[in-house]
């Protein structure tokens, strides 16, 4: 990962939601480092923790959720904040969120609010950290469309978000975001919902923005083309823990967890000679209500030994900068 | 939405012809025959026959109802049977005795209503919403005639602080207004609460905190601004209900109203009052509807630039 201090580390991260049903796991032990200015790829199927941990990041967990353990050291200019440790609706936070730490989400056509002006909502957030008047802050917004490839940006300031289409409606989103140049935006399944041309259009527009802005990215998704379109470094979440953490080539090139082994060999190949059927990974994800003992992809895992039944692997250095929490790169015990 | 308001406009006058027509039949359709009604049940033959006559209930049907159409669209309901005053002159003035009530007590219900819904919301599953449940649980099982003769009892004849009843001064228009006002604020609350828990369930509302919104931004200007457009119409329909259906609070307060002013004209079959009354009360409540709309569509900008 890159030189000098991190911006983001998370250490220990627990996060469970205290339901009727049980205590749900939702992220169970989560450690990760993000740079300045690097993108971090965070992969995994539905339900492994990739959204929890961002929401934590943001220090927007809601009850019944709850941080039970860890750390989310926040470099700031000149202290270390604990995220964790802040009153989540207090001052503190909310001077964070919006303008060091940013968040785009899945859902363009919900997360933008139906009753208020696009350019307001952009103007809201501007006016929320202060610095600016009302009308300077209304010619930075509609900077901000044009900058995001919104056309006709004077009109689009004056539009609902019924009135945009899915993909205008992200952009909109990411010039929100941007609009207090964050040193880390959050991008939860940003590219999900759209379609796949639009998709491209917004992968495309969030590299330009990560290089114009220079923000840190992290970026959440299910999709292993899009990580490796965007992401320096990629972790890999399985039932909420992260049993891989590599630079983007290694993780493509040379993946060592079973886990992304399988993950890779089910992404379609469009290579004639070679095709081949998609091998899919056998069995379900673990419910995280479920409190299994050992390894918690060992019942889905072709390698699994003894020891993996027995105890939970670590994430150790398997290679330089290559972490993996597998006993197929450990040393046995 | 010029669109939206001359449709809803155009909807008004078939409405109203369905209103008149519906007290024309109603005239025919209760028992006994109309002119006897009108002269009283030992008046002699040649009497009843000449009330017959001035009437025009010797007339085919479809010749009375366009006449009756007609008068009504000159503003003539008609006259008492018991005062002979036109039955517009006994009407107007408790249309405005119930007018102040009603607008008074919903805007009493809506201001507690918000308040508590929100607050409610707010602290969704904690004490505080469970205490505001229960007590607004209580406010709509209490009914008017029991929180009426209360609120009577304890602050006028046992504190004497307001008078028992009547509408001479201000002071009098508190028991009723709180009175009418409590019921109503109790089932709006429960109304609120629920469109607001909705609404801070919303995603945009994860985008507001994701902004550094303050907990007051977030469920006065991004939520209720939401959860207002079902809120919106709970209240007109509120509304609705408290100018037609006060009868039993005017009873209790002695209030000249509209409610009472049409069960005693049931009571003692002045038809033509009857009717007056709900045609008005009718066409306060397409009005009110009509205006309900209109806040509804400018209030939700999805309808008002479609």
């Amino acid at each position: 990962m890159g030189d000098g201090a991190p911006l983001i580390e998370v250490k220990g991260l627990k996060v469970h939601f205290h339901t009727e049903d049980g205590v749900a796991r939702a992220v169970d032990g989560v450690d990760f480092t993000i740079a300045p200015e690097r993108t971090l790829g965070v992969v995994g199927e539905s339900g492994c923790g990739k959204s929890v941990t961002a929401r934590a990041v943001m220090g927007l967990i809601e009850p019944p959720g709850r941080i039970e353990q860890g750390e989310i050291l926040l470099h700031l200019r000149d202290k270390v904040v604990d995220i964790c440790r802040l009153d989540p609706r207090g001052r503190e936070i909310r001077d964070i969120r919006g303008s060091e730490i940013a968040m785009i989400f899945q859902e363009p056509m919900t997360s933008l609010n139906p009753v208020f002006r696009i350019g307001d909502q952009i103007v809201e957030a501007i006016l929320l950290h202060g610095g600016m008047g009302r009308s300077q802050a209304h010619e930075r917004a509609i900077e901000l469309l044009d900058a995001v490839g919104i056309p006709m940006p004077r009109q689009r300031f004056e539009s609902f978000p019924h009135q945009l289409s899915g993909g205008m409606r992200q952009r909109a989103m990411i010039a929100m975001a941007m609009s207090c140049n964050p040193r880390l935006l959050i991008a939860d399944e940003p590219t999900t919902a759209l379609d796949v041309t639009i998709q491209a259009q917004v992968i495309d527009l969030m590299n330009a923005l990560r290089r114009d802005f220079n923000t840190a990215i992290m970026f959440i998704t299910h999709d292993l083309g899009v990580i490796a379109g965007m992401a320096d470094d990629v972790v890999v979440m399985y039932s909420g823990k992260i049993v891989e953490s590599a630079p983007v080539r290694e993780i493509f090139h040379n993946p060592k967890h079973p886990y992304t082994q399988g993950l890779m060999n089910s992404i379609p190949s469009l290579a004639v000679w070679g095709a081949r059927r998609l091998k899919a990974i056998d069995g379900v994800v673990p419910s995280p209500f479920a409190h299994q003992q050992g390894c918690r992809f060992a019942p889905r895992c072709s390698h699994a030994m003894e020891v993996c039944r027995a105890r939970s692997p670590e994430l150790l250095e398997a290679a330089p900068g290559h972490s993996a929490a597998c006993f197929l790169h450990q040393a046995a015990p | 939405m010029t669109k939206l308001i001359v449709a809803r406009l155009l909807f008004m006058g078939p409405a109203a012809l369905l209103i008149v027509t519906f007290l024309f039949a109603l005239f025919h359709l209760i028992p006994g025959d109309p002119a006897v009604m009108l002269a009283g049940d030992n008046a002699p033959r040649a009497v009843v026959d000449s009330i017959r006559q001035a009437y025009g209930f010797d007339q085919p049907l479809h010749v009375q109802y366009w006449r009756y159409v007609t008068k009504v669209l000159q503003g003539d309901l008609g006259i008492s049977n018991y005062t002979r005053d036109p039955v517009i002159d006994s009407v107007f003035p408790r249309i405005v005795n119930t007018a102040q009530l009603a607008i008074l007590s919903m805007l009493f219900a809506m201001t507690v209503s918000l308040l508590l819904g929100c607050i409610s919301a707010m602290y969704w599953n904690r004490p505080l919403d469970k205490i505001v449940t229960v007590v607004s649980l209580l406010g709509i099982c209490t009914p008017v005639f029991v929180s009426g003769l209360l609120a009577i009892y304890f602050f006028s004849i046992y504190l004497g602080w307001l008078p028992i009843s009547g509408m001479s001064s201000w002071r009098h228009f508190i028991l009723p207004v709180i009175t009418l006002g409590a019921l109503q604020a109790a089932m709006l609350t429960r109304m609120v609460r629920s469109c607001m828990v909705d609404a801070l369930g919303k995603d945009y509302i994860t985008t507001a905190r994701a902004k550094g919104a303050s907990e007051f931004l977030v469920v006065f200007k991004h939520a209720l601004r939401n959860a207002l457009l079902p809120i919106i119409t709970l209240f007109g329909l509120g509304l609705g209900h408290t100018l037609g259906g006060s009868v039993v609070t005017e009873t209790i307060f002695n209030w000249p109203g509209l409610g009472r002013l049409m069960v005693n004209s049931i009571l003692t079959r002045d038809l033509p009052i009857t009717q007056g009354a709900i045609f008005f009360f009718s066409m306060i409540f397409i009005l009110v509807n009509l205006v309900v709309d209109l806040i509804y569509a400018w209030v939700d900008p999805r309808i008002r630039y479609d």
